[in-house]
Protein backbone atom coordinates (compact mmCIF):
# COMPACT_ATOMS: atom_id res chain seq x y z
CA UNK A 1 0.00 0.00 0.00
CA UNK A 2 2.88 2.64 0.96
CA UNK A 3 4.42 1.45 -2.66
CA UNK A 4 1.60 2.21 -4.49
CA UNK A 5 0.74 5.34 -2.23
CA UNK A 6 4.78 6.23 -3.27
CA UNK A 7 4.76 5.73 -6.75
CA UNK A 8 1.35 8.12 -7.22
CA UNK A 9 2.94 10.78 -5.72
CA UNK A 10 6.48 10.55 -8.11
CA UNK A 11 4.00 9.88 -10.84
CA UNK A 12 1.61 12.88 -10.10
CA UNK A 13 4.65 15.18 -9.82
CA UNK A 14 6.00 13.52 -12.95
CA UNK A 15 3.20 14.80 -14.56
CA UNK A 16 3.32 18.22 -13.26
CA UNK A 17 6.44 18.55 -14.38
CA UNK A 18 6.21 17.38 -17.92
CA UNK A 19 3.10 19.52 -18.25
CA UNK A 20 4.78 22.89 -17.02
CA UNK A 21 7.99 22.33 -19.41
CA UNK A 22 5.32 21.42 -22.60
CA UNK A 23 4.16 24.69 -21.38
CA UNK A 24 7.31 26.12 -21.45
CA UNK A 25 8.03 24.60 -24.97
CA UNK A 26 4.50 26.01 -25.97
CA UNK A 27 5.37 29.42 -25.15
CA UNK A 28 8.74 29.44 -26.66
CA UNK A 29 8.03 27.99 -29.86
CA UNK A 30 4.96 30.58 -29.70
CA UNK A 31 7.74 33.64 -29.15
CA UNK A 32 9.05 32.69 -32.01
CA UNK A 33 6.42 32.55 -34.24
CA UNK A 34 4.93 35.67 -33.40
CA UNK A 35 8.13 37.63 -33.58
CA UNK A 36 8.73 36.70 -37.04
CA UNK A 37 4.76 38.04 -37.20
CA UNK A 38 5.60 40.49 -35.74
CA UNK A 39 8.39 41.95 -38.68
CA UNK A 40 6.61 40.36 -41.71
CA UNK A 41 3.71 42.85 -40.39
CA UNK A 42 5.71 45.74 -40.31
CA UNK A 43 6.97 44.68 -43.56
CA UNK A 44 3.66 45.13 -44.77
CA UNK A 45 3.11 48.05 -43.28
CA UNK A 46 6.43 49.71 -44.56
CA UNK A 47 5.06 49.14 -47.97
CA UNK A 48 1.55 50.49 -47.14
CA UNK A 49 3.55 53.77 -46.60
CA UNK A 50 4.83 53.85 -49.65
CA UNK A 51 1.54 54.24 -51.69
CA UNK A 52 -0.46 58.08 -51.94
CA UNK A 53 -3.64 59.28 -51.20
CA UNK A 54 -5.42 58.16 -53.70
CA UNK A 55 -3.77 54.29 -53.52
CA UNK A 56 -4.41 54.30 -49.77
CA UNK A 57 -8.05 55.39 -50.52
CA UNK A 58 -8.09 52.44 -52.92
CA UNK A 59 -5.85 50.13 -51.21
CA UNK A 60 -3.96 48.07 -54.76
CA UNK A 61 -5.08 43.80 -54.53
CA UNK A 62 -1.49 43.25 -54.61
CA UNK A 63 -1.26 44.68 -50.65
CA UNK A 64 -4.51 43.45 -49.62
CA UNK A 65 -3.61 39.91 -49.30
CA UNK A 66 -1.03 37.79 -50.70
CA UNK A 67 1.71 35.06 -49.25
CA UNK A 68 5.02 36.21 -47.98
CA UNK A 69 8.47 35.53 -50.35
CA UNK A 70 10.65 32.68 -49.61
CA UNK A 71 11.58 31.66 -46.31
CA UNK A 72 8.05 32.91 -44.96
CA UNK A 73 6.05 31.14 -47.45
CA UNK A 74 3.96 30.15 -45.17
CA UNK A 75 2.95 33.22 -43.67
CA UNK A 76 0.39 34.88 -45.43
CA UNK A 77 -1.19 38.38 -44.42
CA UNK A 78 -4.62 40.36 -45.20
CA UNK A 79 -4.57 44.32 -44.56
CA UNK A 80 -7.09 46.93 -45.07
CA UNK A 81 -7.23 50.54 -44.95
CA UNK A 82 -9.68 53.12 -44.25
CA UNK A 83 -9.99 56.69 -43.85
CA UNK A 84 -10.33 58.20 -40.53
CA UNK A 85 -13.63 59.59 -40.25
CA UNK A 86 -12.37 63.04 -38.08
CA UNK A 87 -8.93 63.53 -39.41
CA UNK A 88 -7.44 64.98 -42.26
CA UNK A 89 -5.81 62.67 -44.47
CA UNK A 90 -4.87 60.44 -41.77
CA UNK A 91 -5.38 56.38 -42.75
CA UNK A 92 -5.92 53.11 -40.54
CA UNK A 93 -3.86 50.40 -41.27
CA UNK A 94 -5.12 46.96 -40.21
CA UNK A 95 -2.25 44.18 -41.18
CA UNK A 96 -3.26 40.24 -39.91
CA UNK A 97 -0.30 38.00 -40.50
CA UNK A 98 -1.34 34.30 -40.26
CA UNK A 99 0.97 31.24 -40.09
CA UNK A 100 2.35 28.50 -38.75
CA UNK A 101 -0.59 28.38 -36.11
CA UNK A 102 -0.45 31.69 -34.72
CA UNK A 103 -2.00 35.26 -36.08
CA UNK A 104 -0.69 38.51 -35.29
CA UNK A 105 -2.65 41.90 -35.64
CA UNK A 106 -1.26 44.89 -35.90
CA UNK A 107 -3.18 48.72 -36.38
CA UNK A 108 -1.32 51.82 -37.20
CA UNK A 109 -1.84 55.11 -38.33
CA UNK A 110 -0.49 56.21 -41.92
CA UNK A 111 -0.66 60.13 -42.64
CA UNK A 112 -0.70 60.56 -46.78
CA UNK A 113 -1.59 64.36 -47.87
CA UNK A 114 -4.02 64.45 -51.17
CA UNK A 115 -2.47 65.83 -54.38
CA UNK A 116 -1.88 69.07 -54.54
CA UNK A 117 -2.82 71.25 -57.54
CA UNK A 118 -0.86 73.95 -57.98
CA UNK A 119 -2.68 76.41 -60.26
CA UNK A 120 -0.78 79.49 -62.42
CA UNK A 121 -1.04 81.75 -59.62
CA UNK A 122 0.86 78.89 -57.58
CA UNK A 123 -1.92 78.75 -54.62
CA UNK A 124 -2.78 75.46 -53.70
CA UNK A 125 -5.95 73.65 -55.20
CA UNK A 126 -7.92 70.41 -53.86
CA UNK A 127 -7.16 69.62 -50.43
CA UNK A 128 -4.59 72.47 -49.66
CA UNK A 129 -3.52 70.54 -46.98
CA UNK A 130 -1.67 71.66 -44.03
CA UNK A 131 1.98 71.00 -43.56
CA UNK A 132 1.78 69.94 -46.96
CA UNK A 133 4.29 66.83 -47.95
CA UNK A 134 6.94 67.39 -45.69
CA UNK A 135 4.74 66.36 -42.78
CA UNK A 136 4.21 62.93 -44.80
CA UNK A 137 5.93 60.07 -42.24
CA UNK A 138 6.09 61.95 -38.89
CA UNK A 139 3.57 60.95 -37.61
CA UNK A 140 3.35 57.60 -39.30
CA UNK A 141 3.46 55.74 -36.47
CA UNK A 142 1.24 55.09 -33.39
CA UNK A 143 0.84 51.39 -33.86
CA UNK A 144 -1.52 49.89 -31.09
CA UNK A 145 -1.23 46.37 -32.17
CA UNK A 146 -0.50 43.68 -29.70
CA UNK A 147 3.17 43.45 -29.52
CA UNK A 148 3.79 46.40 -31.87
CA UNK A 149 5.72 49.29 -31.29
CA UNK A 150 4.26 52.22 -29.43
CA UNK A 151 4.82 55.88 -30.77
CA UNK A 152 8.01 54.57 -32.90
CA UNK A 153 7.96 57.26 -35.50
CA UNK A 154 9.68 60.81 -34.49
CA UNK B 1 0.45 -18.85 16.77
CA UNK B 2 -0.96 -16.29 15.39
CA UNK B 3 1.73 -14.19 16.48
CA UNK B 4 4.23 -16.88 14.11
CA UNK B 5 2.30 -16.20 11.18
CA UNK B 6 2.42 -12.48 11.61
CA UNK B 7 5.94 -12.43 11.83
CA UNK B 8 6.13 -14.78 8.67
CA UNK B 9 3.91 -12.36 6.66
CA UNK B 10 6.19 -8.68 7.42
CA UNK B 11 8.07 -7.60 4.41
CA UNK B 12 7.25 -8.16 0.77
CA UNK B 13 7.84 -11.64 -1.18
CA UNK B 14 10.65 -11.68 -3.87
CA UNK B 15 8.22 -11.49 -6.11
CA UNK B 16 6.52 -8.36 -4.60
CA UNK B 17 9.98 -6.53 -5.02
CA UNK B 18 10.64 -7.72 -8.51
CA UNK B 19 7.44 -6.37 -9.76
CA UNK B 20 7.61 -3.39 -7.45
CA UNK B 21 10.94 -2.43 -8.77
CA UNK B 22 10.09 -3.55 -12.52
CA UNK B 23 7.40 -0.85 -12.64
CA UNK B 24 9.39 2.18 -10.93
CA UNK B 25 12.24 1.15 -13.38
CA UNK B 26 9.66 1.11 -16.49
CA UNK B 27 8.17 4.60 -15.12
CA UNK B 28 11.23 6.02 -14.32
CA UNK B 29 12.75 5.14 -17.81
CA UNK B 30 9.22 6.68 -20.02
CA UNK B 31 9.81 9.64 -17.69
CA UNK B 32 13.26 10.40 -18.46
CA UNK B 33 12.52 9.62 -22.28
CA UNK B 34 9.72 11.81 -22.46
CA UNK B 35 11.80 14.91 -20.34
CA UNK B 36 14.55 14.04 -23.07
CA UNK B 37 12.34 14.54 -25.93
CA UNK B 38 10.74 17.60 -24.31
CA UNK B 39 13.68 19.39 -23.15
CA UNK B 40 15.62 18.83 -26.64
CA UNK B 41 12.02 20.04 -28.27
CA UNK B 42 12.38 23.04 -25.68
CA UNK B 43 16.21 23.50 -26.60
CA UNK B 44 15.26 23.76 -30.48
CA UNK B 45 12.42 26.37 -29.98
CA UNK B 46 14.74 28.18 -27.59
CA UNK B 47 17.47 28.78 -30.35
CA UNK B 48 14.73 29.32 -33.12
CA UNK B 49 13.69 32.15 -30.80
CA UNK B 50 16.99 33.89 -30.02
CA UNK B 51 17.72 33.56 -33.90
CA UNK B 52 14.27 35.33 -34.60
CA UNK B 53 14.98 37.94 -31.47
CA UNK B 54 18.52 38.28 -33.36
CA UNK B 55 16.96 39.31 -36.42
CA UNK B 56 14.07 41.12 -35.48
CA UNK B 57 16.98 43.58 -33.36
CA UNK B 58 19.20 43.87 -36.04
CA UNK B 59 16.23 45.13 -38.12
CA UNK B 60 15.05 47.53 -35.91
CA UNK B 61 18.05 49.00 -35.47
CA UNK B 62 18.78 49.41 -39.05
CA UNK B 63 15.28 50.55 -39.24
CA UNK B 64 16.24 53.43 -36.55
CA UNK B 65 19.27 54.85 -37.97
CA UNK B 66 17.67 55.37 -40.93
CA UNK B 67 14.73 57.08 -40.17
CA UNK B 68 17.00 59.50 -38.03
CA UNK B 69 18.52 60.24 -41.55
CA UNK B 70 15.09 61.52 -42.86
CA UNK B 71 15.13 63.97 -40.18
CA UNK B 72 18.23 65.66 -40.61
CA UNK B 73 18.60 65.59 -44.37
CA UNK B 74 17.58 69.26 -45.64
CA UNK B 75 20.41 70.18 -42.49
CA UNK B 76 23.06 68.08 -42.63
CA UNK B 77 26.52 68.33 -44.62
CA UNK B 78 27.12 64.73 -45.86
CA UNK B 79 25.40 63.10 -47.99
CA UNK B 80 23.49 60.36 -48.04
CA UNK B 81 25.07 57.82 -50.44
CA UNK B 82 24.72 54.44 -51.58
CA UNK B 83 27.19 52.88 -53.81
CA UNK B 84 26.68 49.86 -56.33
CA UNK B 85 29.88 48.16 -55.93
CA UNK B 86 28.92 45.49 -58.31
CA UNK B 87 30.10 47.41 -61.12
CA UNK B 88 33.18 47.53 -59.46
CA UNK B 89 33.57 43.50 -59.55
CA UNK B 90 32.51 43.32 -55.39
CA UNK B 91 29.95 41.52 -54.89
CA UNK B 92 28.58 43.72 -52.39
CA UNK B 93 27.04 47.42 -51.98
CA UNK B 94 27.78 50.00 -49.54
CA UNK B 95 25.55 53.01 -47.97
CA UNK B 96 26.52 55.88 -46.21
CA UNK B 97 24.43 58.56 -44.67
CA UNK B 98 23.97 60.54 -41.57
CA UNK B 99 21.88 59.88 -38.53
CA UNK B 100 20.41 61.49 -35.68
CA UNK B 101 19.51 58.30 -34.20
CA UNK B 102 21.58 56.76 -31.31
CA UNK B 103 24.11 55.36 -32.26
CA UNK B 104 26.78 53.98 -29.58
CA UNK B 105 28.65 57.25 -30.30
CA UNK B 106 26.51 58.51 -27.85
CA UNK B 107 26.73 61.90 -29.96
CA UNK B 108 23.84 64.17 -31.45
CA UNK B 109 24.94 63.32 -35.64
CA UNK B 110 26.33 60.13 -36.33
CA UNK B 111 28.47 59.42 -39.93
CA UNK B 112 27.32 55.80 -40.56
CA UNK B 113 28.78 53.72 -43.25
CA UNK B 114 27.11 49.89 -43.67
CA UNK B 115 29.49 47.45 -45.93
CA UNK B 116 30.45 44.16 -46.06
CA UNK B 117 33.73 43.50 -44.10
CA UNK B 118 36.00 40.94 -45.98
CA UNK B 119 39.29 42.33 -44.53
CA UNK B 120 41.06 39.50 -42.55
CA UNK B 121 42.89 41.94 -40.19
CA UNK B 122 40.45 43.31 -38.82
CA UNK B 123 38.17 41.13 -35.83
CA UNK B 124 34.88 42.40 -37.30
CA UNK B 125 33.50 40.72 -39.94
CA UNK B 126 30.02 40.40 -42.29
CA UNK B 127 27.94 43.52 -42.17
CA UNK B 128 29.71 46.49 -40.62
CA UNK B 129 29.00 49.07 -39.64
CA UNK B 130 31.33 52.50 -39.58
CA UNK B 131 30.57 55.38 -36.92
CA UNK B 132 31.93 58.34 -36.50
CA UNK B 133 30.99 62.04 -34.98
CA UNK B 134 33.25 64.33 -37.48
CA UNK B 135 35.06 62.85 -40.72
CA UNK B 136 38.20 63.02 -39.70
CA UNK B 137 37.79 61.06 -36.29
CA UNK B 138 38.83 57.29 -36.32
CA UNK B 139 36.06 55.55 -36.55
CA UNK B 140 34.35 53.34 -34.48
CA UNK B 141 33.39 49.70 -35.63
CA UNK B 142 30.77 47.81 -34.54
CA UNK B 143 29.74 44.27 -36.23
CA UNK B 144 25.97 43.81 -36.71
CA UNK B 145 25.56 40.44 -38.85
CA UNK B 146 28.75 38.21 -38.86
CA UNK B 147 27.41 35.70 -41.17
CA UNK B 148 26.37 38.19 -43.75
CA UNK B 149 28.28 37.71 -47.09
CA UNK B 150 26.63 40.49 -48.93
CA UNK B 151 24.60 43.69 -48.93
CA UNK B 152 22.13 44.04 -52.08
CA UNK B 153 20.64 48.33 -51.84
CA UNK B 154 17.78 49.40 -53.76
CA UNK B 155 16.62 52.95 -54.06
CA UNK B 156 13.25 54.49 -55.01
CA UNK B 157 13.38 58.18 -55.56
CA UNK B 158 10.57 60.42 -54.37
CA UNK B 159 8.79 60.76 -57.59
CA UNK B 160 5.39 59.70 -59.10
CA UNK B 161 5.42 56.04 -60.89
CA UNK B 162 9.01 55.93 -59.72
CA UNK B 163 11.23 52.54 -59.90
CA UNK B 164 14.09 51.43 -57.81
CA UNK B 165 17.23 52.21 -58.53
CA UNK B 166 20.59 50.51 -57.55
CA UNK B 167 22.09 53.74 -56.43
CA UNK B 168 22.07 57.03 -54.53
CA UNK B 169 23.67 59.96 -54.50
CA UNK B 170 21.79 63.28 -52.50
CA UNK B 171 22.67 66.00 -50.16
CA UNK B 172 19.65 67.33 -49.41
CA UNK B 173 17.09 64.74 -51.30
CA UNK B 174 16.28 61.08 -49.78
CA UNK B 175 14.90 58.28 -51.66
CA UNK B 176 11.36 57.30 -50.71
CA UNK B 177 12.41 54.31 -49.86
CA UNK B 178 15.57 51.85 -49.32
CA UNK B 179 15.37 48.27 -49.70
CA UNK B 180 18.24 46.09 -47.82
CA UNK B 181 19.20 42.34 -48.69
CA UNK B 182 21.54 40.39 -46.98
CA UNK B 183 23.27 37.13 -48.25
CA UNK B 184 24.48 34.41 -46.21
CA UNK B 185 28.33 33.93 -47.13
CA UNK B 186 29.95 30.85 -48.13
CA UNK B 187 28.67 28.22 -46.25
CA UNK B 188 27.27 29.88 -43.88
CA UNK B 189 23.42 30.85 -43.30
CA UNK B 190 21.70 33.95 -42.17
CA UNK B 191 18.29 34.10 -39.75
CA UNK B 192 15.52 34.29 -41.88
CA UNK B 193 14.66 37.47 -40.41
CA UNK B 194 17.97 39.08 -41.79
CA UNK B 195 17.85 36.96 -45.45
CA UNK B 196 13.98 38.93 -45.93
CA UNK B 197 14.53 42.50 -47.60
CA UNK B 198 14.26 45.22 -45.00
CA UNK B 199 12.27 48.32 -46.71
CA UNK B 200 12.54 51.72 -45.10
CA UNK B 201 10.05 54.20 -46.09
CA UNK B 202 12.30 57.60 -45.58
CA UNK B 203 10.57 59.84 -48.35
CA UNK B 204 9.76 63.67 -47.19
CA UNK B 205 8.25 65.06 -50.20
CA UNK B 206 5.52 63.96 -52.16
Amino acid sequence: MEAVVALAIIGLFALALLSTTTAQLRTASKAGVLLEARTLAEDRVSAIQLLDYDELADLPDSLATGVFAPPFQDFTWTAAVEEMKDEYDLFGVAVVVTGRGETFPLRTLVHSPRPQLVTTTGTRGAGGVSGGGGQRGGGQRGQTGSGGRGGGGS
Amino acid sequence: MRRNVARVRRGFTLVEVLVGVTIAALTLTAGFAALGFVRDRAQAAEIATVTALHGATTRQLLTDWLWGARLRSSTQSWPIQGVDLEEQGVPSDELMFPTTARTPLHVRQTLVRLFIDRDEETPEFGLVAELQERQQDEPRRVQLVGQAGSLNLRFMPDLPDATWIDFWMGQTDLPRAIELTLAPAPGDSLPALLRYPLLVPLGTLR
